[in-house]
């Protein structure tokens, strides 16, 4: 009896959301039967608007549904991670935009990258806070890679191109977080996350030769 | 009362940048997995524990899709999880996205239920509990506050044609 009426009660109710939790109540007649069969609907002449009824002929029909929208840790995380702010590299490179083979060529991004971002999100008695650090940077440089543990790097080509090279820095990050209140976990890392910059080099060729 | 969930939000949200001279790819957490089938069950069962969790898996890959098109403006997914007027909404967000040279990051907690299949359509709710912070696209640089993580009562029908996409999607506050 006591599942009846709150069956009746799910029945014709909207969407009813508290703090922690959703609720939805759906027909629970068949396919096909009127929604006024239904127990404790026969005072409403109408369903509401978001009532979820189940279409004639359904294969697959719900009887009931109890939305709770529990919240694990680790979406808290994901959330705090979208909101974190790790600016993306701008790569430099000098001599610049035109290189020569066999020259070591200055390779950098901005100083001020290489520090902690912090980002936060709170939700269901959870507060997730975390930190992200850059670990090293990876340069394509076209013709090949260099990993570079700081903003600063080198690279030597070996082969002019009549075309730029397309050059990317990679930032790679590690996060770490934290939570506190009803976690389902306390603390984890995350990562490598990357963050990619772009620009161009031209590399040249010089040639000598000697005239006697 | 009702709006078109994501879509609605990020557009209200407004525009990002073919121009980004970046891309900020942070990995999620995984997304969860839905219902496996029992091995002793029987055919029929098995057969709706299957389209149950096909179907709920399509709900949960056109939401991974999402947050990852509006993170980069890129398009290249879309087409696998989302159809008719869905897919041309999220067109027209990265057009606005790229046009303000914006980007949107965000992460869904999601619990759906399956309320009904009826030959190629079904019927998805969930408490959605989202929300999304807009960076410049360039810089990587925050643009506005942090989102507030917020519920909404998503109701989403999805199509059968091959694979099973997201064809519409209403909100509601939940």
């Amino acid at each position: 009896m006591l599942s009846l009426l709150l069956a009746a009660t799910l029945l014709w109710t909207g969407p009813h959301c508290e703090n922690l939790a959703c609720l939805y109540g759906t027909q629970s007649h068949p396919p096909g039967a009127a929604p006024a069969s239904a127990p404790g609907a026969a005072q409403h002449d109408e369903p509401p608007p978001d009532l979820m009824a189940c279409p004639d002929g359904a294969q697959l029909c719900a009887t009931s549904l109890v939305l709770v929208p529990r919240v694990a840790t680790r979406d808290v995380v994901g959330m705090a991670l979208a909101s974190i702010e790790m600016p993306l590299p701008v790569p430099h490179a000098a001599p610049a935009p035109r290189t020569w083979v066999n020259l070591e060529t200055r390779l950098w991004i901005q100083r001020g990258l290489w520090r902690t971002y912090h980002g936060e999100a709170s939700f269901a008695g959870q507060r997730v806070e975390l930190n992200g650090r850059p670990v090293q940077v990876v340069w394509d440089l076209g013709d090949g890679r260099e990993t570079c543990a700081s903003t600063e790097c080198a690279h030597t080509w070996r082969r002019s191109s009549t075309t730029p090279y397309e050059v990317t820095a990679t930032v790679e990050y590690l996060v770490d977080w934290s939570c506190t209140g009803s976690c389902d976990e306390r603390a984890g890392t995350l990562g490598p996350l990357s963050a990619t910059g772009r620009t161009r080099e031209r590399v040249g060729e010089i040639q000598t030769s000697a005239v006697s | 009362m009702r709006v078109i969930f994501c879509a609605a939000a990020a557009l209200l949200a407004g525009g990002c940048s073919t121009a980004g001279a970046g891309t900020f790819s942070p990995a999620g957490p995984p997304s969860q997995v839905s219902a496996q089938v029992p091995g002793q069950v029987p055919a029929q069962a098995a057969t709706r524990a299957d389209l149950r969790a096909g179907i709920l898996q399509a709900y949960r890959d056109y939401h991974r899709v999402f947050e990852l098109t509006v993170a980069t403006n890129r398009l290249d997914e879309v087409d696998q999880v989302a159809t008719g007027r869905i897919a041309a909404h999220l067109a027209a967000l990265v057009r606005d996205q790229r046009r303000h040279r914006i980007v949107e990051r965000g992460h869904a907690a999601l619990n759906p239920e399956l309320v009904w299949v009826k030959d190629d359509t079904a019927l998805v709710v969930d408490c959605v509990v989202t929300g999304l912070t807009r960076f410049d696209a360039r810089s990587g640089r925050r643009v506005g506050p942090r989102a507030a993580p917020r519920k909404i009562l998503l109701r989403s029908t999805l199509k059968r044609s091959g694979s099973w996409r997201v064809a519409e999607l209403e909100g509601a506050k939940c």
